[in-house]
Parts: structure tokens; C-alpha cells; sequence
């Protein structure tokens, strides 16, 4: 192979740039593309203004429900009523999944900056064991990005130092006293004042012994999203444009970078890939639906199992607009 | 987002960080170009995605010039890029009906030249394992860190690649 470098040399020297002015092209695309994206920061910033107030909108509606019958609650997330916060714990007690991470300081803590707040990048603080166990109230903080990870080509994650927050955040087991009762957020400021927060995307809270949540989204589930879901995952399998047009910049963003091993086109039916819904869960109190994806092949790009999931956001972007998916992220 | 914070920060750099970008840029652009070119086989898609691909390090340049690779980084970029490009161009051409290839520089070139003419035929990822390895003279490590590779994944597409280009110059030679 000692000819191939000579060959390839003689080849390569065949590119032909196309002036002396390529680092003030450059330069000038550079600047472009910033100008383009501060219009577009800022049409984005007022999206997330809007949909942050209605959030905190469905969330208020929602407490002062709970004050009618029970004025001692003081939970704020993810249960915002007593009611629910019980059959949350007896569902706890019967082993959900959805809700056991509710049973730890720790995790209940991590999702409530990442789902309430919105953060990525989330690292809590440590609690000691002795915290862990107890009842509380425990005031722990949390810090996180609160826009968004970067997704660059290459898989860097980082977050501007503007964007680094720290929240202050106090939990307690407001139901059942014990190491097995789910921990509820009762308080949360950042930077001395109340965040704006969205509400728990956990499923919805039915008593135990009523019809499992499969069958109950399943039914709630609206037709256009199951639609629309599917008509993506099929433009996937066969890999036309149709399905990159329904990505919002963040999730177009996260497919483009391939963050977290997430790929757009990888996985074709012709390949003998096979694509379901798992889930489809809608968000309590927003128009937004929470999809987990299952992905299943062999070889290639599949990992040894031969099976992955995605999880979706899905949503409409603005007022009236149509559904896209507005996040993506592979969740193993 | 984040990235227009990240170029405002670039952008007010002082001086003596845009000429140490300049002067990154100045090492890197034509080779990057060359290295694309190999893969892409046309000049004006190559000059296109190197442009592209030091516009995303110049926007992040604050960062990426403290990494251990900067120039890995670039090229992990392009190669990205071209992927990308790739995808596009596979989606496009599954819509129409009839197509005809598309033109390209090496095309019209020394068809008759047996590597090249089995090198354009190499499946993607061993014509950039070959551009990284043989003709950058990256070792597998570095190439599996630009690619998302493992060493002996680059190793095995470079064993492939050049067992074709073998049989490509043996069939040359009678």
C-alpha cells in the first residue's frame, strides 16, 4: 500500500479552493448566521416566556383546587393535591416504576430541575444518608443550564456561564412518614424567587386497582398525535425528508448532532428494522405528549440488544401551529 | 440557544485570539479541503464543507482551542458534515423517479488508474478510515475518536478498504 499515500497526494492536489478571500467568507458567514440566530433566540425566548406562564397558569388553577379541601397540603410538584399525592404514594407502596424514584431525596430532586425547570446538565447536591432517611423537610440545591445543552457536530455538551443556575430546593414526605413515602417538592426559588414551573410529565395519577395507565392514555390519546407519530416513524424507516421537517430546531439540533447516539435515518425497514410506540403519555395541563419509541434490529447500529428507545416530546411549537416533535432523546 | 451566546463570546475576543484562529485556519483549511475532496470528489462540495465545518469551530473557538485535539475536533466535524450531506443526497435521490449520477471532478480523471477508480466505489466509512489513515496519517486511535469509532472498527474498515484496492492494483497491473 506504499503507491495509496502517493495516489491519494497526487489526487488531493486537485482541489481547487475557490479564491484568496476564504477566511472573510468565512467571517461574513459567521456573522450571517449569528445575526440570523439572535432573531431567532429571541422569537424562541418569548415562545418559552409564553408557554412558562401558562405552565405556572395550570399550576395555580390547579393548587387552588386543592386548598377547597385540604389547606395544609403543601406540596407544589409533582402532586399539587393531597388526593393525588396519596394514590401516588399507594402506587409507590405497589412497586410503579413511574413513581420509586419519588422515594429518593436524590432522584426526586434531579427530575423536578429537569421536568419542572426545564434544566439539563442537572447535578444536585449530594445528600447524606442520614437526610436520605429521614422525613424532612430536607432544603437541598441543584444546579442545571437552564437553555438547553449544546449540541454541536461533535457530541460537546457545555453550558455558557450565564446560563449555569443553582436552585434551592426543599422537599418532604408529606403522605407517608417512612423510608417507603414518596418525597414532594413543597418550596423551590432561584435566585430568591419562585422559577417558573412545568408540570410533573409523570403519568396520570389513577387509584390503584383501576385500569392500568396503558390502557387509559392509550384511550386519551388524541388521533391527530398517534397520526402524526406514525407518519414520522414511517418517513424514518424509509427515509424521506418528511421526517425532518417535523422536528422543531432542538430536536432537528439533537439528531443533527447525533447526541446521545440518537440518528435519523439509521434504522430502515428495508433492513429489517421494526418500529413501535411504546407509549404515548399526554403531559398533565399542556398540549404536549411525552412518546417513547421502540426501535428493533440487528447488527448495525443497534447495540447488542437489538433494541432501543427514544423518548419524544411532542407538541405544537406556537399558537395553531402543527404538531412537531420538540425534543428528542435516546433514553438507553 | 446557546450558540449565539457562544459566538457573541467569540466575536469580542480580543485580537490575539482571532489570529490564533487565523492561524488555525490558515494551517488547516487546505488540507481539510484536500481530505474532503477525497471523500466528496468534487472541489466546490468539498470547499463547501470545510468552509462549514471552521465556521462551527471558529463559533465555539474559545473552547476548542483549549482541547487536546483541535484538529480533531475539526475534522470530527466534517466528517459529520459529509455524513450529513450524504443522507441528504441518498434521501433526495430515493424521490426521483430517474436520475443520473451526479458529476464530479475526479469523474473525467485517470479512470484508468486503479485505485482511484475502486476508491470511489469504497463504501463511506472505509474511504474516510483511508483519507484519515493513509493519506492524514492519523494511527487508528485518532481516527476512531473522529469517526465515534473504536480503533479496531477503523482497523477492520481499513483491512477492507485495502484489500479491494489490492485486488483493484493487481487487476491494474495485468
Amino acid at each position: 500500500m506504499t503507491d495509496l499515500h502517493d495516489v491519494l497526494d497526487r489526487k488531493a492536489r486537485q482541489f481547487r479552493t475557490s479564491g484568496d478571500d476564504g477566511f472573510e467568507k468565512l467571517i461574513d458567514r459567521a456573522e450571517r448566521r449569528h445575526r440570523r440566530r439572535r432573531v431567532t433566540s429571541g422569537v424562541v425566548a418569548l415562545a418559552v416566556a409564553v408557554a412558562g406562564s401558562l405552565g405556572a397558569y395550570a399550576m395555580l388553577t390547579g393548587g387552588a383546587k386543592t386548598d377547597l379541601g385540604t389547606s395544609t397540603y403543601s406540596g407544589i410538584w409533582p402532586q399539587t393535591t393531597i388526593e393525588e399525592a396519596q394514590i401516588a404514594q399507594a402506587r409507590a407502596n405497589q412497586g410503579d416504576d413511574s413513581l420509586t424514584h419519588q422515594q429518593d431525596a436524590y432522584g426526586l430532586v434531579q427530575t423536578f430541575a429537569k421536568d419542572a425547570l426545564w434544566w439539563t446538565n442537572v447535578r444536585p447536591a449530594l445528600i447524606s444518608a442520614a437526610e436520605a432517611a429521614g422525613n424532612g423537610p430536607l432544603t437541598t440545591t441543584v444546579t442545571g443550564c437552564t437553555e438547553g445543552q449544546m449540541n454541536t457536530e461533535t457530541d460537546v455538551l457545555f453550558c455558557p456561564d450565564d446560563a449555569l443556575q443553582t436552585a434551592e430546593v426543599t422537599i418532604e414526605r408529606l403522605v407517608q412518614r417512612d423510608p417507603k413515602g414518596i418525597w414532594i417538592v413543597t418550596a423551590a426559588s432561584v435566585n430568591g424567587a419562585q422559577p417558573s414551573m412545568h408540570p410533573s410529565p409523570m403519568p396520570p395519577t389513577e387509584s390503584p386497582g383501576a385500569p392500568g395507565p396503558e390502557d387509559t392514555t392509550a384511550a386519551a390519546v388524541p388521533s391527530n398525535v398517534e397520526a402524526f407519530v406514525e407518519a414520522f416513524i414511517q418517513a424514518r424507516a424509509e427515509e424521506t425528508l418528511y421526517a425532518e421537517e417535523q422536528l422543531a430546531w432542538e430536536a432537528l439540533a439533537a439528531y443533527d448532532s447525533n447526541e446521545g447516539g440518537l440518528e435519523l435515518y439509521d434504522y430502515e425497514s428495508d433492513d429489517g428494522v421494526s418500529w413501535e410506540i411504546a407509549t404515548i403519555e399526554g403531559l398533565p395541563n399542556t398540549d404536549r405528549w411525552r412518546v417513547v419509541l421502540r426501535i428493533e434490529g440487528q447488527g448495525g447500529d443497534f447495540p447488542d440488544s437489538g433494541v432501543i428507545h427514544e423518548a419524544l416530546l411532542v407538541g405544537s411549537p406556537g399558537d395553531g401551529a402543527p404538531l412537531k416533535v420538540l425534543t428528542a432523546e435516546r433514553t438507553e | 440557544m446557546i450558540e449565539p451566546a457562544t459566538l457573541e463570546h467569540v466575536t469580542e475576543e480580543p485580537a490575539e485570539t482571532a489570529a490564533d484562529f487565523r492561524e488555525f485556519y490558515e494551517a488547516q483549511h487546505e488540507r481539510l479541503g484536500r481530505s474532503l475532496y477525497l471523500l466528496t470528489r468534487s472541489s466546490h462540495e468539498a470547499e463547501e464543507l470545510a468552509q462549514e465545518a471552521l465556521v462551527r469551530v471558529y463559533e465555539r473557538w474559545d473552547r476548542v482551542r483549549t482541547m487536546d485535539s483541535p484538529v480533531g475536533y475539526l475534522y470530527r466535524t466534517a466528517m459529520n458534515l459529509n455524513r450529513n450531506r450524504l443522507r441528504r443526497l441518498s434521501v433526495a435521490a430515493r424521490r426521483l423517479v430517474t436520475h443520473a449520477a451526479p458529476a464530479s471532478d475526479l469523474d473525467d480523471v485517470e479512470e484508468r488508474d486503479g485505485i482511484l477508480s475502486t476508491l470511489k466505489f469504497l463504501p463511506i466509512g472505509q474511504r474516510q478510515a483511508v483519507v484519515l489513515v493513509d493519506w492524514l496519517g492519523m494511527d487508528a486511535e485518532e481516527a476512531g475518536r473522529i469517526l465515534g469509532l473504536k480503533a479496531v472498527s477503523v482497523r477492520v474498515r481499513l483491512s477492507r478498504a485495502h484489500a479491494a484496492l489490492r485486488e483493484a492494483l493487481e487487476a491494474n497491473d495485468d
